[in-house]
């Protein structure tokens, strides 16, 4: 956790066609990321979560207000992680993982190494040769983690990424998010629909309402230090998170 | 008691058996249709018409002998498979070159859309009458600059390439426009933040993930360009290729040169569209598994 802002979003409107009518995602919206922080976007199913994560990738425009960057470059230098097709199917795990040092032509042989550490430290060492429908959701999603850090981004966009995981997979893949980020402290934005993950990993969770998305909590979790502590949070928090999905439901 | 060494797993015994059942159901209804095709010939006794299949067979086993002195079946299949591959070849690459750029490209689709939807169905031996009016029976050769040049390059007429190129454009064209368009976002959106400019997410993202659908068109447009073939090969001012001697052989009743050709047209075809899709399974293995 860092008080340094990295991000800041001032008054933004933005919203898109959807071939019926034209839907108002954010209107007059604002909201501050610091630096290092793994920042949890929650709230209901068309809030407009994935819209935020895309407006700040630079995937959708804004139609008014600012979209600050207070680190040189930071925008390109993100990386998106989806929940589906989050790997080039016709490319096997290491090509892939190589994918964007390619782009920055590193050398070959610097590329593969850098390639094999990566894959080795989100465990799927013996698994390079494989292509993605050979291996299972969880592996593929660690592919795809290993394909967006290989790159050494400073800027982490996940879009629900663990959403289509069973229990057991997707604790084991926030257990090694939670590695990666305690190890390298990269700024991350975590999309996703599920309290238990957001308690779980969030530095900072943010709970959005519907169209046009406001902010209803703004809470950091893991602010207290006892164990006693941590625990009556979790209760309210999940108390307090469950009766906002109620309310807007 | 069996050594270890000789025993072998019931399921590759089993598997072996299925195989050889499979091979021989293969060879079953073929065999039977030349049997009773023997047996009809006989009976009917008018060669002219129905020719036996053994005196069909003796045409296909001297592929070298010259027949109604019209070259042999080789030197006419050769020729046949020259115009072919030629015209199919400017076919594929214009077909995804062009493919590549309209599909990527909206307004390029709007703009040749209509035209595009206009030529489409017009069946390329449509072009044949044309393609003699503007090229005559200028060979190959002769475009650059040399009458007669002793290969079997001056089998190759320009208008028949014209024709073949017509034939194969369009299944290759509109499959590359198809495959183009039906990109996933998904893989642009990875592609772009992994740093990828235009022309790398054209050359590693379109291309690569509209490859099945290219391959299915380059396949399809083989396939169209060798029924063309025939049929423009049967159109008068043609001295070669196998559809000249099916038709030729017609004319002077040598029914069993007529099946041997027709045979021959048969196995070439089945041979382009096995290696076509043999391609298609080694290059795309992953199509059909995304995830």
């Amino acid at each position: 956790m860092n008080n340094q802002n990295i991000i800041e979003l001032k008054n933004i409107s933005a919203g898109f066609d959807n071939g019926k009518q034209y839907l108002q995602v954010f209107d007059d919206f604002s909201l501050t990321l610091g630096k290092g922080d793994l920042n949890i976007i929650l709230g209901p199913t068309g809030c407009g979560k994935s819209t935020l994560l895309n407006i700040i990738a630079g995937i959708v425009p804004l139609q008014g207000g600012i979209l600050e960057f207070k680190e040189p470059n930071l925008q390109n230098n993100s990386r998106l992680v989806f929940q589906h097709y989050t790997l080039f199917p016709w490319l096997n795990i290491i090509k892939n993982v190589e994918f964007g040092l390619k782009i920055r032509k590193i050398e070959k042989i610097r590329r593969r190494e850098m390639a094999e550490e990566m894959l080795n430290s989100v465990g799927l060492a013996s698994f390079e040769k494989h292509f993605p429908h050979e291996l299972s959701g969880g592996m593929r999603q660690r592919a795809s983690i290993a394909q967006a850090l290989v790159t050494e981004p400073g800027l982490l966009l996940m879009d629900e990424p663990f959403g289509a995981l069973d229990d057991f997979t997707r604790m084991e893949l926030q257990d090694l998010l939670q590695k990666i980020h305690s190890k390298n402290n990269i700024t991350t934005i975590f999309i996703t629909h599920s309290i238990d993950e957001a308690i779980k990993l969030g530095d900072r969770i943010i709970l959005l309402s519907k169209q046009p998305a406001k902010i209803l909590e703004d809470i950091r979790p893991t602010e207290q230090q006892t164990a006693n502590e941590k625990e009556a949070l979790y209760s309210k928090l999940r108390q307090q998170l469950h009766q906002q999905f109620l309310i807007h439901k | 008691m069996i050594s270890p060494c000789c025993q072998t797993h019931p399921s590759r015994n089993k598997k072996r058996v299925i195989s050889v059942a499979k091979s021989g159901t293969f060879f079953i209804v073929p065999g039977v249709v030349v049997i009773i095709w023997q047996i009809t010939a006989v009976i009917f006794n008018q060669p002219w018409i129905f020719p036996t299949p053994l005196s069909v067979l003796t045409v296909l086993m001297h592929p070298l002998q010259d027949i109604l002195a019209s070259g042999s079946l080789i030197s006419n299949t050769l020729a046949s498979l020259l115009r072919v591959v030629i015209g199919f070849s400017v076919a594929a690459v214009t077909g995804v070159f062009f493919g590549l750029l309209v599909g990527s490209t909206a307004w390029l689709r709007a703009l040749f859309g209509p035209m595009i939807e206009i030529l489409r169905p017009l069946c390329p031996i449509a072009w044949m009458p044309f393609a003699i009016a503007v090229f005559k029976m200028r060979t190959l050769p002769q475009i650059f600059g040399v009458d007669y040049s002793g290969t079997i390059l001056d089998e190759v007429q320009i208008g028949m390439v014209f024709v073949l190129f017509w034939g194969a454009f369009f299944p290759i064209f509109t499959n590359t426009c198809d495959g183009i368009m039906g990109v996933r976002k998904n893989y642009i959106t990875l592609a772009e933040t992994l740093g990828a400019d235009k022309k790398t997410v054209v050359f590693r993202v379109f291309l690569p993930a509209a490859l099945p659908m290219i391959l299915t068109g380059l396949r399809l447009g083989l396939s169209l360009s060798w029924f063309v073939l025939i049929a423009a090969e049967m159109l008068p001012g043609t001295t070669s290729g196998l559809g000249y001697l099916l038709f030729y052989a017609s004319g002077l009743a040598e029914m069993n040169v007529v099946i041997a050709c027709m045979v021959i047209i048969s196995v070439v075809g089945a041979s382009l569209n096995g290696l076509t899709l043999l391609l298609l399974k080694k290059m795309v293995s992953w199509h059909g598994k995304e995830v």
